[in-house]
């Protein structure tokens, strides 16, 4: 189980981190989420051991996990923009990964079939897509416990993000690994992610099960027989669009109370549309001022 | 750790292979194409032992290797990389250190025993034992000079900033000896301010051996205080890299390099050591002079902020050592060289300071 206790993180007079309690349990895929600089790479980088808190902790199973090497040993930190020196390649990185980690050459060997990885050619030749392809059948191949991921889908087409997310799914199924995955492609976190956490302001603004999250928010299309304005919806709303007589928004609360809240306005009809993760993310973000 | 150690050891292969082979070429060269002996009356002497150029392979050695083995941190990229790994930073650093070592020795060793032996085929008058002596003796020296280069080079956040750290520690210690060959009179004969490079040991131990090859004996004055320093500064680096190891900070990489062994220590220094090696008899000199240490002094804080735009604290600091510096050139000027010259020989010039920064 990986737990963040009081987490604080500065890089100088700048706090990006100001006191982050998350628990993630043992065996879920979790996603990070949050705006551009919100500390989603930071908080990786300290629960990989890279950085060290200024505060609070970054547990694994109960042990801090800087300067840890046992604990390390069960820990895959992949950035988002990995590094590797002129020349390198796939052959190369497989023994610098075989020197710290149990390596699967069977694991590899599969995904180095699927994305047609070349083990011999310099990783300098690869574009984008494929050097994430590799670094993410290494990550998947060095079998951790902890598998933690920036920007996971980034460069990846779509046949390659189905490939991850099925690795991903077959790695926590078999080693009941903990994956932590922070990206922008919300709709892929959706797909995966049992859980969520939400960053803003430095600490984490929102967190729980993305299915029980989902259920919370309902999002309606409601077509009145007069103009719809905002004052005719009475109650709070994370988003709110009127286009002449149809309304669209996404409100918190059980769905039938919101029924019942909207039908004293007559209306022609009501449909209720399914929110995924990311319109939930924009309404969050959106309720913090930082979309207008 | 083996593990690791046996994969640092092979990923580094290709560097020893290259530079063994550059090592062994250059010294074979010079070897073989070098003056060695000079024929006088019939007498065979020897005049070279070519021992230079093993010994500046060294130096090169202990500079470029501390720099490839040191820079890792010096990115981000490369830090999130090596840091994440599951081993701790001064095992890390340790084993850095030792394939470090051996990049450096083992292609000077290749080298100085293929020079050796190209000499031994070679007419000589060489008393031979000694290149054993001197081949012991370096070893040690070029130990202590890969640590002080190490441990200054890993202060900085960036390559750049720890190749000029790199360059300013090494003439940093002989500056305040430069100040007394100034200003105390014949000073220079007893303790020579150029003894305080950092590839000093090195050079001179060269210097003597060479001399013990060649069948001449000549007294080793320097030793006396030239050994003992580079034992303590490279001791003394050995310690701080071990210390420092688990305190740097991943997210410094990249960054301006503020540390305490670096441009804040640096600038102010030299800025000092210079004006105060300014002397102001040297008439319309020491304002030409003055003028291009404060220009260079202010030149080399934009480039440790990167900015123009310097912080108030620089700017003092920059004054401070300035007048600080012409304050102790005035002292010297006026109170220790009159005191300790008791008449200015004819051959002596008087722009003596001038000549000794800018080469007599």
């Amino acid at each position: 189980m990986i737990e963040l206790v009081g987490l604080q993180k500065s890089f100088g007079a700048k706090q990006v981190l100001a006191g982050v309690d998350l628990t993630i349990p043992d065996g879920s895929i979790f996603g990070l989420v949050g705006i551009n600089g919100a500390g989603k790479s930071t908080l990786l980088r300290l629960l990989a051991g890279v950085l060290r808190a200024d505060g609070g902790q970054a547990l694994a199973d109960g042990e801090a996990v800087y300067e840890n090497e046992e604990k390390k040993r069960e820990i895959f930190f992949l950035p988002d923009d990995p590094y590797y020196a002129t020349g390198t390649t796939a052959e190369k990185l497989i023994d610098l990964y075989r020197t710290f980690y149990t390596f699967d050459e069977n694991v590899f060997a599969e995904y180095e079939q699927k994305f047609q990885i070349r083990r011999r050619t310099p990783i300098r030749n690869f574009s984008k897509g494929m050097k994430r392809q590799l670094f993410i059948a290494l990550a998947l191949a060095c079998r951790p416990r902890y598998l933690l991921l920036d920007e996971a889908f980034d460069g990846l087409d779509p046949l390659a993000r189905l490939e991850f997310k099925r690795g991903l799914i077959a790695l926590n199924e078999e080693n009941g690994c903990t994956a932590v995955i922070s990206s922008h492609s919300l709709r892929e976190l959706e797909d995966i992610c049992s859980g969520f956490a939400l960053l803003d302001g430095g600490t984490v603004a929102d967190a729980g099960d993305i299915q029980s999250a989902l259920e919370k928010v309902h999002k309606f299309q409601v077509a009145l027989p007069r103009e719809a304005k905002r004052e005719d919806f009475p109650f709070e709303c994370l988003s709110f669009e009127a286009t002449g007589r149809v309304a669209k928004f996404i409100a918190r609360g059980d769905g039938e109370e919101l029924r019942q809240k909207i039908a004293p306005l007559s209306p022609l009809f009501v449909e209720e549309i399914p929110v995924d993760f990311e319109e939930l993310f924009l309404c969050e973000v959106k309720a913090r001022g930082y979309l207008q | 750790m083996k593990k690791y150690f046996t994969y640092e050891l092979k990923r580094n292969l290709l560097p020893l292979a290259v530079f063994t082979a550059i090592a062994c070429l250059i010294c074979a060269i010079f070897g073989a194409t070098s003056y060695i002996v000079s024929t006088y009356n019939g007498t065979v002497r020897a005049v070279n032992s070519v021992i230079g150029a093993p010994t500046a392979i060294l130096c090169i050695l202990c500079t470029i290797v501390p720099v490839m083995q040191f820079s890792y941190r010096m990115e981000t990229r490369s830090a999130d990389l090596w840091l994440s790994l599951p081993v701790k930073r001064e095992k890390q650093l340790l084993v850095r250190l030792l394939v470090g070592l051996l990049l450096a020795f083992i292609p000077y060793t290749a080298a100085y025993w293929v020079q050796f032996f190209i000499l031994l085929c070679r007419e000589n008058a060489f008393d031979l034992i000694h290149y054993l002596s001197y081949y012991a003796a370096s070893l040690p020296l070029g130990a202590l000079l890969f640590g002080v280069n190490s441990f200054v080079f890993s202060r900085a956040n960036t390559v750049w900033d720890g190749l000029a750290f790199l360059l300013g520690w090494s003439f940093l210690l002989a500056m305040p000896f430069l100040y007394l060959n100034t200003y105390i009179y014949s000073f220079w004969k007893y303790v020579s301010a150029d003894a305080f490079i950092t590839y000093a040991p090195l050079n001179y131990a060269a210097k003597w051996f060479d001399g013990l090859i060649c069948g001449n004996t000549e007294a080793f004055a320097e030793a006396a205080y030239l050994f003992p320093v580079a034992a303590a500064t490279g001791i003394g680096a050995y310690a701080g890299l071990f210390l420092y190891a688990g305190r740097d900070k991943a997210e410094s990489a990249g960054q301006i390099s503020d540390s305490p062994w670096g441009y804040k220590t640096l600038l102010p220094l030299y800025v000092f050591f210079f004006a105060a090696c300014n002397s102001p008899d040297n008439g319309s000199m020491f304002w030409i002079l003055s003028a291009l240490i404060l220009v260079l002094g202010f030149a080399l804080y934009v480039l440790y902020r990167r900015s123009f735009r310097l912080k108030r604290q620089d700017v003092l600091l920059l004054l401070l050592a300035f007048a600080a510096g012409v304050a102790l050139a005035c002292l010297g000027a006026y109170v220790i060289y009159p005191a300790t010259a008791p008449s200015r020989p004819a051959w002596m010039p008087e722009d003596m300071c001038f000549q000794i920064i800018f080469g007599s």
